[in-house]
């Protein structure tokens, strides 16, 4: 007996979406209002807000990586070097408190990757005003206001 | 906030800061105030300041000239480029109209800022970056002239 073809999940597009990528960005999906769809240069394009839905499948887990960069820069799993090494009490206590029942190697790594990212960057921008002086209050205020400036 | 005629650094309000090509010579040279500003800001507030690795082979020549760039590169992060930032931006390139191998390396400096959740570009070239965004305006990307 032949069986009826199984619905596949497609986008108008064409391009056929897995469930796993649509399912969660379905939500982000309705979390946009229809007036913040782009329209880029003077043509609309009827298939915007397709678009913007197939950016979300390829970003995918983008979203939930901004912690990402955060500890690691980038997604490779490195080589382990196993140490024994002695920690303050409480320190470990609020490590486990901010990461719950994520392995202490793996929150600690994180942790000391996100510091040396920081140390590094320090390090930079101390060399760099130890050579040319520090920005001055109009740098910072041109840079910013580019950041809060608006469309 | 101004001692002395020297400001004292803000906390940056962007969550990444992506540098291009421009902003990581500007970076290297250190011939920009704005680039020394946005680093410290991006400092004092414990913001990632992320290269994508893409930026390497538009900007380095592969001889002595990397010097300065490659002094500035071991204190930044160098973010690879994956395959799902590659389909991003061939997505914002074809929804932005744009073409060519500029506006790849450009979409892609987008991708990599929205794989880290949105935030500041450090670039020469503000126009292109901000219509590559705002393709995807559910994330504040910004471009920060250097």
């Amino acid at each position: 007996m032949a069986q009826p073809a199984r619905k596949r999940s497609t986008s108008p597009s064409g391009a056929r979406a897995s469930k796993t990528a649509t399912e969660p960005n379905r939500r982000r999906k309705a979390a946009i209002p229809q007036s913040t769809m782009p329209v880029v240069g003077a043509i609309p394009t009827p298939d915007v807000a397709e678009m913007i839905g197939e950016i979300r499948i390829a970003a995918g887990p983008a979203f939930s990586a901004a912690t990402r960069l955060k500890v690691a820069g980038m997604n490779t799993a490195f080589e382990k070097e196993k140490h024994s090494i002695t920690l303050d009490k409480p320190i470990v206590e609020q490590i486990r408190e901010l990461f719950g029942a994520r392995p202490l190697s793996a929150s600690i790594n994180d942790l000391l990757q996100s510091a040396l990212v920081q140390h590094r960057l320090g390090l930079l921008v101390d060399q760099m005003e130890e050579e040319a002086g520090p920005a001055s209050a109009e740098a910072f205020n041109r840079v910013f206001s580019q950041w809060f400036e608006e469309e | 906030m101004v001692r002395g005629g020297v400001a004292k650094a803000r906390p940056a309000p962007w969550p990444s800061l992506v540098l291009d090509s421009e902003g990581l010579w500007a970076v290297a040279r250190n011939d920009s105030e704005a680039a020394r500003a946005a680093l410290s800001a991006s400092r004092t507030a414990g913001v990632p300041v992320v290269v994508p690795s893409v930026i390497l082979a538009e900007t380095l020549y592969g001889d002595q000239r990397d010097a300065r760039a490659n002094q500035a590169l071991k204190n930044l992060v160098v973010l690879p480029t994956t395959e799902q930032m590659a389909r991003v931006a061939a997505l914002l390139k074809r929804q932005s109209g744009m073409r060519g191998v500029k506006a790849t390396v450009d979409a892609l400096v987008v991708a990599t800022s929205i794989d880290l959740g949105g935030g500041a570009v450090l670039t020469s070239d503000t126009g292109d970056i901000d219509r590559l965004a705002a393709v995807f305006a559910e994330l504040r990307i910004k471009a920060i002239s250097v």
